[in-house]
């Protein structure tokens, strides 16, 4: 019995190649769809990842600690108290790189040109300088130092929009935490440009303290307190671990998702728009298949005809169609798997170079892009990808594996 | 005629044969076709999202105002640039630009403030339209005031708020007037959200004391000028002053577009690979199949020039028909596609920005002249070419050979 | 060599087509084979030779009348029972296209034997000895298109024989090679048939072959015209 399977698979695998070009054409085909679906899939994700890092280090990490109604209805006056015992809890907890504090509010920046709105974010410089990509971000002049003074970096589009240089002074003005209009000079001590004219025309740093003073917040008043991880994908678990903590009862414990829902939207979109483009390219390969094995089926009644008329049974014979189906799609699968993974895994190393395709800078909700694209390969989406593309076409084969049984022995044998 | 009447029975005398060809033909050809007008509608949602929002299609400026943004350079003669524009088949919007300080009770923040005509505002553009609440402003300068998403959010303001404006006048005198809040736009673009105060031109004035200002004139055809056309006839009119076309107001946008040109020209590549090795694929097993009766018609007497003829114009017409049918899947589907979009706004909040670029949750596709014409014309051609190589070569075969083939 | 009855057929009909277009293969076939018989179905083209050789073989079911086979009615037999039935107990040659491309010669040859679940050693027994009485020896491991027509068609005969079925039925087997191997070839069946008292049913509208059987049926218009010893 065993052997006769063994038959079976013997006889199937032979069927595949006794039509050689056939075949290969048809094999390439798999190969092709499956290594342009993966490219792209892994070329996607490294990008998600590398916006997502940079988005969260540049604001409030992977899980941010917030006062409760700070998110429908930003202000300077809704705050967190009392971070020191909390951020200390957070910092042991298991998987977090570090805690960073920002004290956050909308303001003007007016120099003797004019007037521009910014979002003023008092910062911790020691963190940010650890955790955030903006200090190396610096084009001219140098980062924030200490905690106190009345210093700031802002953007390169800023700077040139009210005329400013390094050591240049301007006047922030705020509406305080009780509502009154506060006013304080401030010198720029950077200019630094993240690639994104909303950034860079927008966002200007301060050190925390300045930004209490400004505000008019107590001593260790947070808007944010940001948690980095080694690892984002636990974020879900460090936010129920510090939503449990007293410390932080009555705050809002949130993943970025809900605290940058822009980005999360747009990788949310992109991927659907990159899977129906992919499910389309499938679709035409797997159409290519069902044609291949369907035409194949064709040609060989007459064949079909002898084996039936000698004794073989109609199950046995679809199960030897759906068998050699199953090798071509083992094959191909397998192949362009194996090219994908190998092409992904060289630009995984020396990156992907699109510059040449566009020469503006890009930047997605205000975070910018880099121009050296790295794609990540998973095992979850070699599963993944494998997994649907093989099983696609397994039930695929089905129709003519069936079929491939119901001719009349009399007729074909003519 | 009867050439055409025996390869139309040739076709037929293996249906599942020729079924299964022309299945290939239809799959491909309604494929690409609805792949094209997806991206096509894509792209142009991509740039009307830009041109048709607010930015238009060309703007002009005072030559440096762009610059430093400076209350005193404004356009030069701005109505002759607007009746340029209508007699070139365009709307014209003149529009004014100065900075101040929104508040609204306890909050307040920074926004630039746009004077408008509304009406034109309307005609020409569909911010205006672009309400998540309340409505626009009204024809006459009434002190209404319309919010950007994220300025209305962070002032806590809401449909009938009283705003009130704090701006350094263009005499130097501090402008200080009441609004009442009309509407809020939908998110539109970052900028837009974060700063856009929008009044009427008549309480900007009053607002800045500043008669007649117009900092921009933006113009836009909605797609019906060429933008080269467009711009000579504004250039035209405005008498060296700065006329830019939205590619040059928006770089970032204009390139985020050729790169997602590229990009789509390669998946339209590859689907045009797959499709075509499909086709081609199909249409070699079916001729290589047929080896043996041409052997017979061989032996019978047929040259090997009519067996290609034969064959040929057998896989024009398969080809033919595949490609009709086609042609009328692809462009159901994509005429669907194009009236109705594909939803996906369950997955995305509205109002992304990537570039400046606003992307729509709902997708439209676009069914042009080039879209239904040019892939039928590909798959027909692989069609006919994928027969012809195996007929060719069985036709010079042996007929003992051919006959004899398996 | 006894009589027993390998087939019987009572007043057998095959109809095509329905309506106008109606056309009847058999119109009435009275047949009995005995075990042992080495008989050609003769008849010029369109007789029903191979509708009748299909019908007997279970390839194929009567419009109307009645087929024993070993004594067992098959006419209502399903289509598994049929199936069932062809691999136990007979073997067929086709005029062409007979052997498996992919498989070798040894491979096809034991095809058969294979579906009956023999075992390998008793399978290499039986085909290694049918090939060496007919002449193949050497050839095993040769594909089919390695093959002459003859050779192909001796592979035909070993697959066909070495289950031991009760019938041999051959359409046609001489139509595609030359005189010189049909005649070995029809040399072959005999010597099996006389050996082993394999029974044999061939189709034919070659004289050659006509000369070598016992018993000639002649068919014309789908009525057996002739039965001759």
């Amino acid at each position: 019995m065993f052997e006769s399977l063994k038959a079976l698979s013997v006889v199937a695998w032979r069927s595949i190649w006794r039509n050689r070009r056939r075949t290969i054409i048809t094999l390439s085909s798999i190969i092709l769809g499956v290594t342009l679906v993966m490219v792209l899939v892994c070329l996607g994700e490294g990008v998600y990842v590398k916006l997502v890092n940079e988005a969260i280090r540049l604001q409030g990490g992977h899980v941010t600690v917030m006062h409760a109604g700070y998110l429908d209805a930003p202000s300077a006056d809704l705050f967190i108290l009392n971070t020191g015992k909390l951020r200390g809890r957070i910092a042991i907890l298991p998987g977090v790189e570090r805690t960073k504090g920002l004290v956050m509010g909308q303001g003007l920046v007016k120099t003797a040109t004019g007037g521009v709105g910014s979002l003023v974010m008092g910062v911790e410089p020691d963190a940010e300088l650890a955790a955030s990509p903006l200090p190396g971000k610096i084009t001219a002049g140098k980062y924030l130092s200490g905690n106190g003074g009345a210093q700031a970096v802002i953007g390169s589009a800023m700077a040139e929009r009210l005329k400013l240089r390094v050591g240049s002074k301007f006047v922030v003005a705020v509406n305080d935490s009780r509502g009154e209009m506060v006013e304080e000079l401030c010198r720029v001590r950077g200019i630094f440009s993240l690639g994104s004219d909303e950034m860079d025309g927008y966002l200007i740093q301060v050190p925390a303290g300045f930004a209490r003073r400004l505000y008019g917040l107590p001593g260790d008043a947070l808007t944010y307190l940001g948690v980095v991880l080694r690892d984002g994908d636990s974020r879900h678990e460090v936010a129920r671990l510090i939503s449990r903590m007293p410390e932080a009862a009555g705050a809002a414990v949130l993943p970025w998702e809900k605290v940058l829902p822009d980005v999360a939207s747009y990788i949310r979109l992109d991927r659907t728009q990159n899977y129906v483009f992919q499910a389309i390219l499938i679709f035409l390969v797997l159409f290519t298949i069902f044609n291949t094995i369907l035409m194949s089926v064709l040609e060989r009644e007459r064949e079909f005809g002898v084996l039936l008329a000698l004794g073989t049974t109609p199950a046995r014979l679809r199960a030897q169609i759906f068998l050699e189906a199953l090798y071509l799609n083992l094959a191909g699968v397998a192949g362009g798997l194996l090219l994908g993974g190998l092409l992904v895994w060289h630009y995984q190393v020396h990156g992907f170079d699109i510059s040449s395709m566009t020469s503006a800078e890009m930047s997605i909700s205000g975070f910018s892009m880099d121009k050296v694209l790295h794609p990540r390969l998973t095992a979850g989406i070699l599963g993944i990808v494998g997994g649907s593309v093989f099983s696609a076409t397994v039930l695929l084969s089905l129709y003519p594996a069936w079929n491939s049984a119901k001719i009349k022995i009399a007729e074909v044998l003519r | 005629m009867t050439v055409f009447r025996q390869a139309w029975r040739n076709l037929w005398r293996n249906s599942r044969r020729t079924s299964i060809t022309m299945g290939a033909v239809v799959v491909s050809t309604s494929v690409m076709i609805f792949t094209s007008a997806l991206t096509i509608g894509m792209v142009d949602d991509m740039i009307g999202s830009i041109t048709r929002t607010s930015i238009g299609e060309v703007q002009v400026h005072s030559a440096k105002y762009l610059a430093d943004r400076s209350l005193y350079r404004t356009v030069n003669r701005p109505a002759t640039i607007i009746l340029a524009s209508q007699k070139a088949g365009a709307q014209a919007a003149p529009r004014s630009y100065g900075f101040g300080l929104v508040s609204c009770r306890m909050k307040s923040a920074g926004a630039m403030f746009w004077g408008v005509d509304p009406e034109t505002e309307k005609k020409a553009f569909d911010l205006a339209a672009n309400l998540a609440g309340g409505k626009y402003l009204a024809a006459r300068p009434a002190r209404g005031i319309v919010l950007g998403s994220r300025l209305a959010k962070s002032l806590e303001a809401k449909v009938g708020s009283e705003i009130v404006a704090l701006v350094q006048a263009a005499d130097g005198s501090l402008g200080n007037e009441m609004f009442r809040v009309t509407g809020i736009l939908a998110s539109v673009g970052d900028a837009v959200d974060r700063n856009a105060a929008i009044i009427h031109r008549g309480d900007w004035a009053e607002l800045f004391a500043a008669e007649g200002m117009v900092h921009e004139v933006a113009i836009t055809s909605r797609g019906k000028l060429s933008l080269a056309v467009l711009e000579g006839a504004v250039k035209s009119a405005s008498r060296r002053q700065d006329v830019r076309s939205w590619r040059q107001l928006v770089p970032m946008a204009s390139d985020m577009l050729g790169m997602v040109d590229v990009m789509l020209l390669i998946f339209s590549v590859v689907f045009g690979c797959a499709a075509g090795l499909g086709v081609m694929n199909t249409m070699l097993m079916a001729t290589h199949e047929r080896t043996r009766e041409f052997g017979v018609l061989k032996a019978l007497g047929t040259t090997p020039r009519q067996i290609v003829r034969d064959v040929s114009i057998e896989a024009a017409m398969l080809g033919l028909i595949g490609a009709a049918m086609g042609i009328l899947i692809g462009a159901v589907a994509g005429w669907y596609t194009q009236v109705h979009g594909i939803d996906t706004s369950a997955l995305a909040s509205g109002g992304l920005n990537v570039s400046g670029l606003r992307m729509d949750p709902v997708w439209h596709a676009r069914l042009t002249a080039k879209t239904v014409v040019v892939p039928p014309l590909i798959m027909w051609v692989m069609c006919v070419l994928s027969a012809l190589y195996p007929a060719v070569r069985a036709a010079r075969l042996d007929p003992v050979k051919a006959m004899a083939h398996v | 060599m006894s009589e027993r009855q390998v087939v019987k057929l009572t007043r057998v009909t095959k109809d095509y087509g329905e309506g106008a277009g109606i056309v009847h293969a058999l119109r009435g076939i009275d047949l009995e084979l005995g075990s042992g018989d080495f008989a050609a179905l003769a008849g010029p083209s369109g007789s029903g030779k191979s509708t009748l050789l299909n019908i007997i073989g279970g390839l194929d079911r009567c419009s109307s009348g009645s087929i024993e086979f070993e004594g067992q009615a098959i006419g209502s037999l399903s289509g598994g029972a049929l199936s069932l039935l062809r691999k136990e107990r007979i073997g067929f040659i086709f005029q062409a296209y007979n052997l498996i491309p992919v498989l070798t010669a040894y491979e096809n040859a034991e095809y058969v034997l294979l579906l009956k679940g023999v075992l390998p050693a008793e399978r290499k027994a039986r085909i290694s000895a049918l090939f060496a009485e007919v002449g193949l020896e050497g050839l095993e491991d040769r594909f089919p298109r390695e093959l002459s027509g003859g050779q192909q068609q001796r592979v035909a005969i070993v697959r066909a024989i070495a289950p031991a079925p009760a019938l041999v039925l051959a359409d046609e087997p001489t139509a595609n090679v030359d005189s010189a191997t049909g005649g070995a070839l029809m040399d072959l069946m005999a010597k099996l048939n006389r050996e082993k008292g394999v029974t044999f049913l061939f189709s034919t509208h070659d004289p050659m072959v006509m000369e070598r059987a016992r018993r000639r049926i002649r068919l014309k218009d789908g009525v057996i015209e002739g039965d001759t010893r």
